[in-house]
């Protein structure tokens, strides 16, 4: 209860200075957030903060965050406003014209990339100098975080230079991706894998080979004896730092060589299966789908059939959400499966909200007629790998927008 | 693929090609063999999608309901019944406020008038209310699959093809010009849009 007090006091004085609103009603909008529907608090702050944004008509880096200073590795959590003391130790390529400056920044502790928005009009940062940077704001994509300087980030050049924890010249170019997203050769990489298979080395100049495997899928990696690496256990989670790819007739793989930095780490790590892309429209939602319970014996996780699994009977089912999605493009059929956390994505209701709306209802077939609601007649594209018939969805993204481009379709319809 | 039973795709169809598809046929004599409607560009429809904008609904049933819906696209307008038998589609069509987009799919059905003359309808599998994006997707959609079956007509004359073309006498040239004003329609709404968000964007 006091936290959600202090969060509501927190966002009470960000707009404060923009519209008229009490601390009883930030704190009651949070409470119901967070204690009725189980909102996360960090959620449930930013769900608060976008309500006030809209009705004071604010754009969200129009308020002043309440910064504190931290160092770089402690950066664990999207959406925080900080202040970091760091060296500007790449500049790249902004891919986009919206922004002005893009590239890694380092401190003491680690390195973090940065940035920086067009239309914030900052001043230029130079490769090499150290700035005191007040107000930038972390954010998240696909697990890595990074820094957004904004309008209201000071930036001030520091007068002592800091000693960065990174990375040698030699392995500032490579790029931390996953092992999907290989597509060239001679690549400069970084990856988080795990170690899935062994093979014996077929030369005594290669020291080990096998798979390593992240969530996006798998790929042989060879590490050669002349780099005097440590050796790889398998089923073990490393950080793989400078890498390069190998092409050999279409299918690539990662070479550890003398500059390969390896780091074991302990986490665990869900190792995916090559990943396919399907788009079209979401045409129908089949029986199965919703609030389902399983069977709950051990490696069993059946679906069960009015309350019997198939081999083990009469059993108390364990609730779970599943969607068994059709996506049709009109000319092909994808039939895809979506997990509980891809289906509370998709149709924005979690378990305990479907067995709430459930209970409700008597019925727990309103969940998939909820959903149903929600998706069926959308575009989507999802990405995963598959088994069987089912792409298993890992990602997804509404689509819209043209097919096709329709200056081009008009000129080949005019030229038939 | 798999040996399984195919399901059907959904196919694509501006409702002045749509409405012209009086032909229908079986391709086995099982009597639940799929029933096809013929597309006069030349292939075989069980399913179709059809997105736009629907207009009005009205209860035509005598005894029991029996909704009508009409969903206009940029070429004409597709007439969706559902009755008892579809329960969720009247549901949609007795509840939502018109005018809406929707997106409905369904399967192709014949039927003749007392003038009798044979008019095709869509008996719906399912009605979703979507937004302008999902509607504009689908012109183009429709566009560039329609002119798919136009091409593909014209060079391979695939075995529909030759059946469009021995039961229908309308050219192929109407459906274009189908195409061609569902498109001019579309390019004067939308210039130079974002082309899709992609998974990155999620």
């Amino acid at each position: 209860m006091t936290d959600v007090h202090q969060h509501a006091v927190d966002i009470h004085e960000q707009f404060s200075d923009h519209i008229d609103v009490d601390v009883e009603d930030v704190e009651a909008r949070l409470d119901t957030l967070i204690n009725e529907y189980r909102v996360p608090a960090e959620e449930a702050r930013r769900s608060v903060v976008s309500h006030y944004l809209d009705e004071a008509g604010l754009e969200r880096e129009d308020i002043r965050g309440e910064s504190e200073s931290r160092k770089i590795e402690s950066v664990d959590a999207p959406e925080q406003w900080i202040d970091v003391t760091a060296k500007i130790l790449e500049l790249w390529e902004p891919r986009s014209e919206s922004v002005a400056q893009v590239g890694l920044i380092g401190d003491e502790t680690g390195t973090i990339k940065f940035t920086k928005w067009a239309k914030s009009d900052l001043p230029e940062l130079e490769e090499g100098t150290t700035y005191h940077l007040g107000n930038v704001v972390t954010d998240e994509y696909q697990e890595r975080f990074s820094v957004k300087l904004n309008r209201t980030t000071e930036i001030e050049e520091a007068e002592e230079d800091i000693a960065v924890e990174a990375p040698d010249s030699e392995r500032s170019e490579s790029e931390a991706i996953e092992l999907a997203a290989i597509d060239t050769d001679e690549q400069w990489i970084d990856v988080t894998a795990k170690v899935t298979d062994l093979w014996e080395p077929r030369s005594e100049s290669i020291s080990q080979v096998g798979l390593i495997g992240d969530e996006s899928g798998t790929t042989k990696f060879v590490s050669f004896a002349t780099s005097d690496l440590p050796e790889l256990e398998e089923g073990a989670v490393y950080q793989l730092r400078n890498l390069v790819t190998d092409e050999y007739q279409g299918d690539f793989s990662v070479k550890l060589n003398r500059t390969t930095e390896i780091e074991r780490i302990e986490e665990g790590l869900e190792v995916g299966d090559n990943t396919v892309e399907s788009e079209g429209i979401l045409i129908d939602i089949q029986n199965g789908s919703g609030l389902i319970k399983r069977c709950p014996q051990e490696d069993c996780t059946r679906v069960l059939q009015n309350g019997r699994c198939s081999e083990h009977g009469e059993v108390d089912g364990e609730f779970d959400l599943r969607i068994k999605g059709v996506l049709d493009d009109g000319k092909e059929v994808q039939e895809t499966i979506f997990d509980r956390e891809a289906t509370e994505e998709l149709g924005g209701i979690d378990l305990e909200e479907a067995k709430e709306m459930a209970m409700d209802a008597l019925d727990t077939t309103v969940v998939a007629d909820e959903i149903s609601e929600k998706v069926l007649g959308r575009y989507y594209r999802v990405a995963g790998p598959t088994l069987g018939r089912y792409l298993l969805v890992n990602e997804m993204a509404e689509i819209s927008g043209p097919t096709a481009d329709p200056e081009e379709l008009l000129i080949k319809a005019r030229s038939i | 693929m798999s040996s399984a039973p195919t399901r059907e795709i959904a196919r694509r169809v501006f409702a002045r090609e749509f409405n012209d598809a009086g032909y229908t046929f079986k391709e086995s004599e099982d009597e639940r063999a799929p029933v096809y409607s013929l597309l006069p560009t030349g292939e075989r429809a069980n399913r179709i999608l059809a997105v736009g904008t629907l207009t009005e609904t009205e209860d035509v049933g005598e005894d029991s309901e029996y909704w009508r819906g009409r969903v206009v696209d940029p070429t004409g307008t597709f007439f969706v019944y559902a009755g008892q038998y579809q329960p969720d589609a009247a549901n949609v069509l007795r509840e939502v406020e018109t005018p809406n987009y929707v997106a409905v799919v369904g399967k192709p059905r014949t039927y003749e008038t007392d003038e009798g003359d044979t008019n095709v309808a869509v008996r719906p599998e399912s009605i979703t209310v979507v937004d302008s994006e999902t509607r504009d997707r689908w012109v183009t959609e429709t566009a560039q699959r329609t002119i798919e079956r136009i091409e593909a007509a014209e060079e391979e004359g695939s075995e529909y093809a030759r059946m469009a073309s021995e039961q229908y006498d309308r050219p192929a040239e109407n459906y274009r010009e189908a195409v061609l004003s569902a498109l001019e329609d579309l390019d004067s709404e939308t210039d130079g849009e974002d082309a899709d968000a992609g998974i990155e964007a999620a």
